[in-house]
């Protein structure tokens, strides 16, 4: 038999049994926070890679004179699942460099170095808040084949909910930021200090904008660190009691893209697109304003009056650590 | 013979080889460079359009369960009644309508200016306000037991955690992992706490209070898995007596129980913490059966011993022996439970959480 026909068998035998393993889904199956909701809701989904992150403050307002900085990250767009999208595309999340060596970061909101590898899920319209369907959870990593969540936990099941669980690659986790201009960063407390306490004139400014450019690094990395791996079988650090679950190995690429294209199939075409953004553009974000929380009314139970002794005492017990532990409230 | 006890012996110091586990921001990717205050203290401005009366109590407290950790960080806190805003240098605590149920907006600054600079300089913790919340450590307003709110105090322990500096840990069982099921509950009170691996996390980014600071603790949570960045915490279980199975479950006044045969040995499972700097020995402990889910030493002792030995800085699920007296009534609900500190021979900060129970309908 000829290679070529021997590879086209293969081909067909794959086809027909991943198509095989796709048909099990149905929408009828597919719960709610599934990767067919995730499809859903994304005007656009793709696979590319970082090649260049840009960052600018949102414009000012009267509650927020510096504005917010913002990431706009653009990427060489290598395969589009769902949507339509050009070659590259440039995507604004929040969080980012303000350009005089501070940094914004929200926990929900992903960060990026050039060179990573992600599928992105897309919302239709403009950046809005985020411009990933809700932000970190619409960007997962592609690292060595295998797929990853955005803040770098191993994606093992795909098919019906998303599930992520195993040994975590936090070290994922990196944002990539310029050096701030010299005249920006002389502007920080320390840097100002410095200046100070060594007397430099103006001429002397110029000297060490000199030696600023020519020795500081031009791109930092802020990274997320942790002590403590697991073991790669979900090591749960309970000696005694047994592994509490296993995780299998992540998701491979293939197998995700596959899933990706039954959804977005099974869907069909979405019915917004995406705007892209710009970091050329000025933008507003606007600025937040406190709400009242929504409380639920509660009919306390009735203690025991064993309960109620032990609380008289806890009571004492509390309010001994409170004195050492927190200072006293004021009001301003 | 010798190999053999040595290899004895380097396995009893593998299995004793804590897990240490913490997570934290750092700049230029260097380890040195860990991105935590400069000083041991920073203020939260709670606004009291979002948290007022109970709220604002309950805000207090969440605060409150983070600063009872044994770095000498601690969070003072104050109220403001004015607008709230990001980089304005104040550490605010408000509520809006956001996607998830909480979120931190952390300011820092990490340059290079002839040395590094680096350090956090502001962080916000806001509360999603569309959702139904509970100011209540009541176990009957939590949804985590029998109620449907989502309880205020948890989820600012959990966001006060980023105020140190401290990031999301999934690999273990923690605050900064689920802190919706991450509780010391005794009767009707279900209290949120810092715990041990944040603790520990706090000595990674502040080191040690230089004051005494001892605190052991048990709950009837446990980690079961990870959900993304953040860890999953369910019940702990009743184990048969060889450990190799779970017990049938069975649900008690809302609460995940189990049927226990009278008469036979099961094994409770519980969560064991330091929540100190160092490592506590001998910890006496008693098995307890309850008729209620108030455990204390009124109830009834069926068994008890010590623990060997307790880190500061690895969370400890494990299961001990409880011989079921062969008196108890045939479908009655108990609730079996332990004391540990049982003697009260350590001088800790909070005697209030070395009780939990498990409950069991006996057959």
């Amino acid at each position: 038999m000829k290679p070529q026909l021997l590879l086209r068998l293969a081909t067909a035998c794959s086809l027909f049994l991943s198509s095989h393993t796709l048909l099990a889904h149905s929408a009828a199956d597919a719960p709610e926070g599934g990767l067919r909701e995730l499809v859903a809701q994304s005007a656009a989904i793709a696979y590319g890679k970082v090649i260049d992150i840009e960052y600018r403050n949102s414009e000012p307002t009267r509650e927020e004179p510096k504005g917010v900085p913002h990431t706009f990250v653009t990427y060489e767009i290598g395969k589009v699942f769902r949507g339509y999208l050009p070659e590259k595309i440039t995507l604004r999340v929040p969080g980012g460099a303000d350009g005089s060596g501070g940094v914004y970061t929200e926990t929900t909101a992903p960060t990026f170095a050039r060179g990573e590898a992600d599928v992105l899920f897309i919302p239709g319209g403009g950046a809005g808040d985020c411009q990933l369907v809700d932000c970190v959870e619409g960007r997962f990593r592609v690292v060595d084949e295998r797929i990853y969540s955005g803040f770098g936990v191993p994606l093992v099941a795909a098919e019906k909910t998303l599930e992520f669980g195993g040994k975590p690659r936090f070290e994922l986790n990196t944002m990539e930021v310029p050096r701030p201009a010299f005249d920006k960063v002389i502007k920080q407390p320390d840097a100002a200090r410095f200046i100070e306490a060594n007397k430099i004139d103006s001429k002397g400014l110029e000297e060490l904008r000199k030696k600023y450019e020519a020795e500081a690094p031009a791109l930092y990395r802020i990274n997320m660190n942790v002590e403590g791996y697991t073991k790669p079988d979900d090591y749960s650090g309970e000696a005694p009691a047994s592994i509490v679950k296993k995780y299998r190995e992540p998701l491979i690429t293939d197998e995700f893209f596959k899933l990706i294209e039954h959804f977005n199939a099974e869907l069909g075409q979405p019915d917004s697109r995406v705007v892209l953004a710009s970091a050329k553009q000025a933008f507003t974000v606007k600025p937040p304003v406190a709400e009242l929380m929504k409380e639920v009314a509660v009919t306390t139970p009735k203690p025991s009056a064993e309960e109620i002794e032990f609380l008289k005492q806890s009571d004492e017990s509390v309010r001994k650590t409170a004195t050492v532990t927190s200072a006293p409230l004021t009001v301003k | 013979m010798l190999r053999f006890k040595l290899l004895i012996t380097s396995l009893i110091v593998l299995l004793a080889q804590p897990a240490l586990s913490a997570s934290w921001l750092e700049c230029n990717s260097d380890s040195a460079k860990k991105l935590r205050w400069g000083g041991n203290s920073t203020t939260a401005r709670i606004n009291t359009i979002s948290f007022s009366g109970s709220n604002l109590t309950a805000a207090l407290r969440g605060i409150a369960a983070t600063n009872a950790n044994p770095s000498p960080f601690v969070v003072n806190t104050v109220t403001e009644t004015g607008g709230v805003s990001r980089g304005n240098g104040q550490n605010e605590v408000y509520a809006k309508d956001i996607s998830p149920p909480g979120v931190a907006q952390m300011n820092y600054h990490c340059y290079w200016f002839f040395g590094w600079h680096y350090g956090l300089d502001e962080v916000d913790i806001v509360l999603d306000s569309s959702r139904s919340w509970t100011s209540s450590t009541a176990k009957s307003a939590n949804f985590a037991y029998t109620g449907t709110a989502l309880p205020i105090d948890a989820v600012i322990n959990h966001e006060a955690g980023h105020f140190l500096g401290l990031m999301h840990v999934n690999w273990e069982y923690n605050v900064m992992g689920d802190s919706w099921r991450h509780h010391h509950t005794n009767g009707t009170v279900a209290n949120t706490y810092f715990g041990e691996d944040a603790s520990h996390g706090s000595r990674v980014l502040y080191g040690n209070q230089a004051s005494t600071f001892n605190d052991v603790s048990v709950s009837h949570w446990r980690r079961t898995g990870a959900d993304g960045e953040y860890s999953s915490h369910d019940r702990v279980r009743i184990r048969n007596s060889a450990d190799t199975a779970t017990l049938t479950s069975i649900t008690i006044v809302g609460e995940p129980g189990f049927r226990v045969t009278r008469g036979t040995t099961v094994r409770p499972e519980f969560t064991l913490e330091n929540n100190g700097k160092t490592t506590q020995s001998n910890i006496s402990f008693g098995i307890y059966v309850s008729t209620n889910d108030f455990i204390s030493t009124s109830d009834r002792r069926i068994g008890g011993g010590t623990f060997g030995s307790l880190s500061p800085e690895d969370v400890l699920t494990t299961t001990v022996a409880a011989a079921i007296p062969k008196d108890l009534v045939v479908g009655q609900n108990y609730w079996l439970g332990i004391i540990i500190d049982e003697k009260n021979e350590i001088s800790e900060t909070n005697n209030t959480n070395n009780m939990a129970y498990i409950p069991m309908r006996i057959q």
